[in-house]
């Protein structure tokens, strides 16, 4: 057996249900029955033509709200974020000072809160998208690796990141222009709705969260029966599901919100002396559960938030650390030039 | 005079091109392109994500398809690439939920169909082991990667194929996946270690 056939058997052979399966089709019909003829379809078009669909904005149909935040993962982690490595006992260089302390969590984040306010101010409204680079980075990999750019329309309701796929290059700082920009569609369709339901309040907002991962199921195992998250693991998964919504690019005022929920999880620890992957200092905020530790960085002046990562055990002992590397962020006009 | 509308061809024998052509008038012609691919792009993102969030995001990919539609190249019968494709910027949105299904599955004993106990030999073990330690190494690949190393392994798209939905030419899908196994081999010792 090589790799690529032991890949091939992980692959679970899910029937599609059928009462799921009926649900997507009525409402694809639903959305169709609500659709304007392109006026262009019936005269024969050249085969390749390309030209953008229309269709009016209150055609839009949005999935359904199933279990309350559950749609929240369709909105969240293709975000920009900058992520850093916090562990001391996995520490890149540069980190060897931080000191783990269970207090100044709430401190900390009431000042990431205050900040994440004032940036609401500096989001520049109009047709003005915001673009990052992440860079994709683990303690398993030889080197880190760029990936793909985010956007986002910054006028939007939500600011919610696409990927803008055709760059792979590291850039390491923001382009004059950025031509892709032209075919990036900025807002997922299901994004929306999922972030207009939510609480605004930061003790509303936590415990629906933590309705949400008590109901949901645990990690999904092929062949092995249904479970929740174990209570071991409630507030880590909860503290995860923020930094989902933190990393999806709300606006800001969403992300004071969820940065004063974070406040109230249990067992939240503080890291200072940490350091990312890119050599940036911060301090962390961490939540552990019996696998995975989840933290967010903090600039340790400003107290912004600079990004997240995920820290797990993996059979061994070994301890990988998974990270996304913000590069830069920049605005961006329509036709891709930087403002 | 017209010569009157052409007889609605024949769902089963239209190609997929020929369905999203139609469907630019007719809309609802766009269901028949769900009848014949959502199972298979569902249980591709099964695999990807878990069947509850494969559930919303096979939804979506469909109705992502439906109003990008005139943006179809028609050209290509087969519209599963394109599907694909759509599925996969849509699982870009939840990598985290990925890494951690991917981590879940390196944790856990391997799930099969039930075998005879004499079948059980060393070398299933062995295979088995290995399983674990890819699915492991899986979560830590970076989402391009993974991307394209799930769509040659889960799916029966060619090469071709695959550059299409990924947007990248037919040489660079074989090119990287060279790349990416390397990569594997390199993080999971015990598929470098296992029999061929």
């Amino acid at each position: 057996m090589d790799e690529l056939q032991a890949i091939r058997a992980l692959r679970p052979d899910a029937e599609y249900p059928p009462d799921r399966r009926l649900a997507a089709r009525t409402l694809l019909l639903s959305e169709a029955s609500s659709a304007v003829p392109d006026p262009r379809a019936h005269p024969a078009r050249p085969a390749g033509s390309s030209h953008a669909a229309r269709r009016p904005r209150d055609a839009r149909r949005r999935l359904a709200w199933r279990g309350g935040l559950t749609g929240l993962t369709a909105a969240a982690a293709a975000a920009a974020i900058a992520v850093v490595a916090v562990h001391p006992q996995e520490s890149r260089p540069g980190a060897d000072r931080a000191t783990v302390t269970s207090g100044g969590a709430a401190q900390l984040l009431a000042l990431a809160a205050q900040t994440a306010r004032v940036q609401a101010a500096a989001v520049p409204a109009g047709a003005r998208w915001r673009v990052t680079e992440v860079r994709d980075n683990s303690t398993a990999w030889a080197a880190p690796q760029c990936t793909e750019l985010a956007s986002v329309a910054s006028g939007s309701p939500y600011d919610l990141t696409e990927a803008i796929h055709g760059y792979r290059a590291c850039l390491y700082r923001p382009p004059a222009a950025l031509p892709k920009l032209r075919g990036a569609k900025p807002i997922p369709a299901s994004a929306v709705p999922h972030f207009g339901r939510l609480p605004s309040r930061p003790g509303s907002l936590l415990a629906a969260i933590y309705r949400k991962v008590r109901a949901q199921p645990a990690d999904h195992l092929p062949g092995h029966p249904p479970g929740n998250v174990a209570a071991a693991d409630v507030n880590e998964a909860v503290f995860g599901e923020i930094v989902m919504m933190l990393n999806s690019g709300v606006t800001s005022p969403s992300v004071a919100v969820q940065l004063q929920a974070i406040a109230r999880i249990p067992g939240a620890t503080v890291t200072r002396g940490a350091r990312s992957a890119i050599g940036r200092p911060g301090i962390a905020i961490s939540v552990a559960g019996s696998i995975d530790r989840n933290s967010i960085l903090l600039d340790p002046v400003t107290h912004e938030l600079i990004g997240d990562t995920d820290a797990v055990k993996v059979p061994g002992g070994r301890v990988i650390t998974m990270m996304d590397v913000q590069l830069w962020q920049a605005y961006y006009n329509r036709d891709g030039k930087r403002v | 005079m017209t010569a009157g509308a052409a007889a609605p061809p024949d769902r089963a024998t239209c190609t997929d091109a020929a369905l999203i052509q139609l469907s630019l008038a007719e809309s609802e012609r766009f269901a028949t392109v769900f009848d014949r691919h959502a199972a298979e792009i569902y249980r591709y993102l099964a695999g990807r994500l878990g069947p509850d969030v494969a559930d919303d995001v096979t939804a979506e990919t469909f109705l992502t398809a439906f109003r990008k539609r005139a943006q179809y190249d028609l050209d290509r019968a087969d519209a599963r690439p394109w599907l694909y494709g759509i599925a996969t910027r849509l699982i870009s949105d939840h990598r985290r939920t990925e890494r951690r299904r991917a981590r879940a599955l390196a944790r856990a004993p391997v799930a099969g169909p039930p075998e005879p106990f004499e079948d059980a030999t060393a070398e299933r073990l062995t295979a088995e082991r290995m399983i674990r330690a890819l699915a492991g190494a899986l979560g830590t690949l970076s989402a391009a990667d993974r991307d394209l190393l799930l769509l040659v392994a889960w799916t029966d798209l060619t090469y071709g194929d695959i550059g299409q939905a990924l947007g990248i030419a037919t040489g660079t899908v074989a090119s990287r996946l060279h790349r990416i196994r390397k990569k594997i081999l390199r993080n999971s010792p015990a598929s470098s270690r296992a029999p061929t």
